[in-house]
């Protein structure tokens, strides 16, 4: 054990069973699992299962060893239904069987080539296997009617593939296709970027929660490193990740209006959020993707003409949401198409370990920001609101009181934000070091694990919270209405740029540089 | 001539300008700047020198023949209006062709086959089948209410209360509802379906659906104010001055409605309407039968 992390290093025999006793005796929340290629540093693979136990903030990595040449680990979705979609990660990036599951290819494209696994280190990050296009068919149902929504769609802000099996107007069933959107930033990180640069890559993980991706890094970085990053530092990191916060609360809140052809609700809270990316602006320089964030520390402090300000602006914006969700809230389409729709019962939403909201407004009080505590957010007193009912209300609710709650907690931090210096000076990461880090992102925790190389991490793993949220839906649209599923899915605010990190390669073998 | 000229083309462009206009007011009321007033005409002329793919099963002449139809009776209105004094004839051929136009827009998606046009059409026709036999229904009651003494004058103040005020709030719900603003814009609910009726239109037919749609919108309106101005005013200018200031006040009206509700769902609000309707029909067909037999 060493800080707040424990270590356990399991046999392949017991990892089942040590799995489900942390996950159902311990009812520890399963976070991701991480494939990692050790075999330049000790002839193995492994696969490291990450659990927290939130009630005593500790973090439990429970890691496991396969050969080299045919790297097989005992599978626990059996026990843990949340690791489906992390094992089948490590299979198609790094190669490993997984015992006693179906395998199939999840983040890697139908036409990828067999045998090429773009994570294991012999394999460059400049690597483009020739392909073959393939097409593929939508699926046809003579008993069923089909209705593909994306990978284009206009209630879809970034491609995803959902194809709803409907009986009249009522959804029965669901088939989802995601990672379109995958930009090799693993591998990049692994390859070719220092610590400090991976700070600006891991913002532009997401266009609207980058700011606790970069802040997620760094603080596993650090604490790897063992740094003491300067107290200021931390609590702007705080206050900066309460903005993004707030901006990407209402941003959905605005797009759940439009769903439900509310569209004064959509643009009044719009023109809310206007404020907020001018405090974004104001605190850091950009309304989005700040780059403030640094290994040991942030780039921008905040003056007392910030402070004042910022202050000033929440004044307004908390007396004119406040006033705005009194009135939308009760509209009476807004409550018929909210109230009773896309429900997730707490059963399925702890067997699936949803993140966020999604997880609250199921019953499940589940908070990174007070159970692990980081940065700054021991110094802050907050509620963490927590819903029963587990539908479209209760997760739109949820982000009202946290909007709410983070305008105060932002309050509370620059009225005791300590004097000093806002990065550390000179020091180093040693090699072989691990850090793995959860930060309440407004969507869930986001988890970032690190494994110090020389002058880059030897791994890198993100799980973002939509990863392991997209899974409820096939619970959450199951019997309801067709014109609710768009509103469902947009329910567990889905950030699909988070969740993919597939090499995409085009069908007809030209490379493409994104973004 | 003139006159007739003149008010043929203010009938058949007005609802255009009217349409610019509410979306001028939606953008006042969610605090955004919004587009010209002449927007939707500069958009229905875009798109009329677009190009137009066509689905070689559909019948296109259907919508031509709406399309005809809706101006014709944009035209007939104003023009009888200025001309002629209303009878119950004229208002039952009025109401008759309204219902055949209205019938047939909404029957046109069901004829393409793609599933989103023909979701779309589906959510149209049964809001359709509560909504415009409320409306037939309310105009009925309204005018025989009116006609209860001989001649049209105005009632009583029993049948006022009981017959002709209930009446109306049933043609102004159902003339709302057959507008499509939210909360029954359920047919081309694009964020729910990427697309419902409009989705094999495009180009210039699709510019003469909108306008077909707009004529819609502007003749149900305008039948409510033809029915409350006639029988008040008889025929002449002030006729269909008075007409003209009403409609606009009811498309106004409805647009401010229209910003502060949301979208209902196509299995709500037909059972919504639907239990709204009979309450309020209760109250007229039974001061009907209490009238006549008091």
């Amino acid at each position: 054990m060493e800080d707040n992390t424990v270590y356990i290093n399991a046999p392949r025999e017991h990892l089942v069973d040590l799995a489900s006793k942390l996950f159902n005796d311990f009812t520890c929340s399963f976070r991701t699992c991480i494939g990692i290629d050790e075999r330049p540093l000790n002839g193995h693979f492994s696969v490291t299962h990450v659990f927290t136990d939130d009630r005593n903030s500790l973090y439990v990595l429970l890691k496991t060893y396969a050969e080299a040449e045919a790297p097989r680990i005992p599978s626990i979705t059996n026990v843990v239904p949340a690791a489906d979609w992390c094992e089948m990660e490590a299979h198609d990036l790094l190669g490993i069987e997984f015992v006693g599951r179906d395998h199939y290819r999840l983040v890697l494209p139908p036409e990828w080539p067999e045998g090429v696994y773009p994570l294991r280190k012999d394999v460059p990050y400049d690597y483009r296997p020739r392909v073959r296009g393939v097409s593929e068919r939508l699926s046809m149902s003579t008993e069923l009617g089909v209705i593909p929504i994306g990978p284009y769609h206009p209630a879809l802000h970034e491609p995803e593939y959902f194809e709803l099996y409907v009986e009249g107007e009522r959804v029965v069933d669901l088939k989802y296709r995601g990672f379109h959107v995958h930009r090799g930033i693993e591998k990049l990180a692994e390859s070719r970027m220092n610590y400090q640069q991976i700070n600006f890559l891991a913002e532009r993980i997401c266009g609207i929660c980058g700011f606790e991706h970069s802040t997620c890094y760094a603080l596993a970085v650090e604490k790897a490193a063992k740094l003491e990053v300067p107290e200021r530092a931390q609590y702007i990191r705080s206050i900066v990740l309460e903005v993004e916060r707030i901006h990407s609360h209402l941003l959905w809140l605005g797009v759940a209006f439009h769903f439900v052809g509310y569209d004064a609700g959509f643009m009044h809270t719009w023109r809310i959020r206007e404020k907020i990316m001018y405090l974004a602006e104001l605190l850091t320089g950009s309304r989005k993707t700040y780059g403030i964030n640094l290994v040991g520390g942030v780039r921008k402090d905040i003056n007392e003409e910030k402070k004042q300000k910022t202050l000033e602006v929440l004044r307004e914006v908390s007396s004119e949401f406040k006033q705005l969700v009194e009135v939308a809230i009760n509209v009476p389409q807004v409550r018929r198409r909210l109230v009773g729709t896309g429900t997730l019962p707490k059963e399925y939403a702890v067997k699936l370990s949803v993140e966020g909201p999604v997880a609250r407004a199921s019953g499940i009080d589940k908070d990174a920001r007070r159970d692990l505590p980081y940065a700054a957010y021991k110094y802050a007193s907050f509620k963490v609101p927590v819903y029963g009912e587990g539908d479209n209300m209760a997760r739109a609710l949820v982000r009202v009181e946290e909007i709410l709650e983070s305008i105060s907690i932002i309050e509370q931090l620059l009225d005791k934000i300590p004097k000093g210096p806002i990065m550390l000076e000179d020091f180093e990461i040693p090699e072989g070091r691990i850090g793995v880090q959860v930060v309440e992102a407004p969507r869930g925790g986001d988890v970032h694990f690190v494994m110090t190389g020389r002058g880059r991490p030897y791994r890198w793993r993100v799980r973002a919270p939509t990863y392991s949220n997209i899974p409820a839906l096939k619970i959450m649209l199951k019997d309801q209405p067709l014109a609710d599923a768009p509103l469902t899915i947009a329910s567990i605010d889905p950030c699909f740029s988070c969740t993919d990190r597939v090499i995409v390669v085009r069908s007809d073998g030209r490379i493409e540089r994104l973004g | 001539m003139l006159c007739t000229a003149i008010t043929l083309l203010a009938g058949t462009s007005l609802p255009v300008f009217l349409d610019g206009l509410e979306r001028k007011l939606k953008a006042a009321l969610q605090s955004r700047i919004g587009p010209p007033i002449t927007q939707t005409l500069y958009d229905l002329l875009k798109l009329m020198i677009k190009e137009s793919k066509q689905v070689h099963t559909v019948p296109y002449i259907i919508l031509y023949f709406t399309s005809f139809i809706s101006c014709a009776l944009t035209s007939m209105f104003l023009i009888t209006l200025y001309t002629i004094t209303w009878d119950f004839m004229l208002f039952a051929l009025a109401l008759s062709l309204l219902m055949v136009s209205l019938t047939a827009l909404t029957l046109i998606p069901l004829l393409i086959p793609n599933p989103f046009s023909y979701i779309g059409g589906m959510r149209e026709v049964v809001l359709s089948l509560v909504n415009e036999s409320a409306f037939v229904a309310s105009v009925a009651i309204y005018i025989v209410s009116l006609h209860f003494k001989a001649g049209f004058s105005t009632p009583s103040t029993p049948h006022l209360l009981v017959v002709t005020i209930p009446a109306l709030a049933i043609m102004f719900t159902s003339g709302y509802a057959l507008t499509g603003r939210p909360p029954f814009d359920i047919a081309e609910a694009e964020p729910e379906l990427a697309s419902g009726v409009l989705v094999e239109f495009s180009g210039a037919l699709l510019a003469l659906y909108l306008y077909s749609n707009l004529l819609k919108r502007f003749l149900v309106k305008l039948f409510v104010a033809t029915m409350l101005v006639t029988l008040i005013a008889g025929n002449g200018v002030l006729s269909v001055v008075l007409t003209c200031l009403i409609t606009i006040t009811l498309w106004i009206l409805f647009t401010v409605i229209s910003v502060t509700l949301g979208r209902s769902r196509v299995d709500l609000a037909p059972r919504t309407l639907a239990k709204y309707y009979i309450g309020l029909f209760i109250i007229p067909i039974a001061g009907l039968v209490v009238l006549a037999y008091g």
